[in-house]
């Protein structure tokens, strides 16, 4: 849901805005928002994360980070993938949207994730 | 009395009648808001300069601009302390905006706008965000963690039925990217489990998911 709800949010924005601003603004977004998901899985008894490396309350810095590189990753492809009508672009957009996500998933955990 | 003060005089009441009438004439608008910053000015000017043509027959006396004749005003005035200086220097003064004495009027206004600025699709969007905040938020405060999967589906169904319904072409192709495992996920989620195979839609996807999975730990019983 974040592809769709940030993508657009990337593609409004960059009517009004220049193409860094709204990268800049939408990362830190995005540094802040989809993380309270993870946060509150612990609550909810849905999923948590064992305390190892470095954490912010009950989720861990690798992960806020994986989500900043996500959303990045997403506003650069709506960015720049999208076309009306262009349905193949939209394809290979979601499939290097995947690959932005394993990247920085994998390089988060490498770097902070294994404490 | 002198020429200067006997025009100043004439010259202050023919302001004072302009104003009182460019008054009478804002009272008729039909969305006060616009006109208030100029009834406010009109206002002012109206009480200055009837209050300074007043002061001209019995002191026999033109005060040369705003500032001396608020001084005499404050000092001289028998309610001294009652009225505000004339062209007083304060952040107010100087504010462009015509909702700057009353902040919350302002801030309404501005929500109000940006509000009145979206499209349905923007609202649509605007509104799955918030609606995912508070369903995981929810389901935080219950311990219930079938809501994340209920708010997905929600979400989903949301952006799902707004993009049919309005033919956004941002939306279609924006769903398009997004078409991977996530509806299998969701619903798996309504019993806090993956459905088997539901990962397997887009195989790199699917790959970020696996990998976050093995850092994350299922509550018993679960």
């Amino acid at each position: 849901m974040i592809v769709v709800q940030f993508g657009y949010l990337a593609l409004r924005l960059a009517e009004r805005w220049p193409a860094g601003r709204v990268l800049a603004g939408l990362t830190l977004l995005g540094l802040s928002l989809p993380p309270w998901y993870e946060e509150f899985a612990a609550p909810a008894r849905a999923w948590y994360y064992p305390a190892r490396g470095w954490m912010l309350s009950h989720t861990p810095v690798w992960i806020i980070l994986t989500y900043g590189g996500c959303i990045f990753s997403i506003a650069v492809l709506a960015l720049e993938g999208y076309q009306p009508r262009a349905w193949g672009r939209a394809v290979v957009s979601g499939m290097l949207a995947g690959a932005a996500f394993m990247f920085f998933g994998v390089c988060g955990y490498a770097w902070l994730g294994q404490g | 009395m002198q020429d200067l003060a006997f025009e100043k005089l004439f010259s202050a009441q023919s302001y004072a009648q302009s104003y009182l009438s460019a008054l009478r004439v804002k009272t008729g608008a039909s969305n006060p808001h616009d006109v208030a910053r100029v009834a406010i000015v009109s206002w002012y000017y109206c009480i200055y300069f009837s209050s300074q043509a007043s002061r001209q027959l019995p002191r026999n006396q033109c005060p040369r601009n705003c500032q001396t004749f608020g001084r005499r005003c404050a000092t001289r005035s028998p309610a001294v302390g009652a009225a505000t200086r004339p062209r007083r220097r304060t952040w107010a003064a100087a504010s462009p905006s015509p909702y700057y004495l009353c902040p919350s009027q302002w801030s309404r206004d501005a929500v109000m706008k940006w509000v009145q600025a979206l499209n349905f699709e923007d609202r649509v969007v605007v509104g799955s965000m918030v609606l995912t905040l508070a369903g995981v938020g929810v389901g935080a405060l219950r311990a219930e963690p079938r809501a994340f999967g209920l708010t997905a589906l929600l979400v989903m169904s949301l952006l799902l039925m707004s993009s049919w319904l309005t033919h956004s072409l941002r939306l279609s192709w924006l769903l398009l990217v997004w078409a991977d495992r996530r509806p299998g996920r969701a619903v798996g989620r309504l019993g806090a489990c993956d459905v088997p195979g539901a990962h397997w839609f887009t195989p790199i996807t699917s790959a970020f998911s696996c990998w976050r999975r093995r850092h994350t730990c299922r509550w018993a019983g679960r």
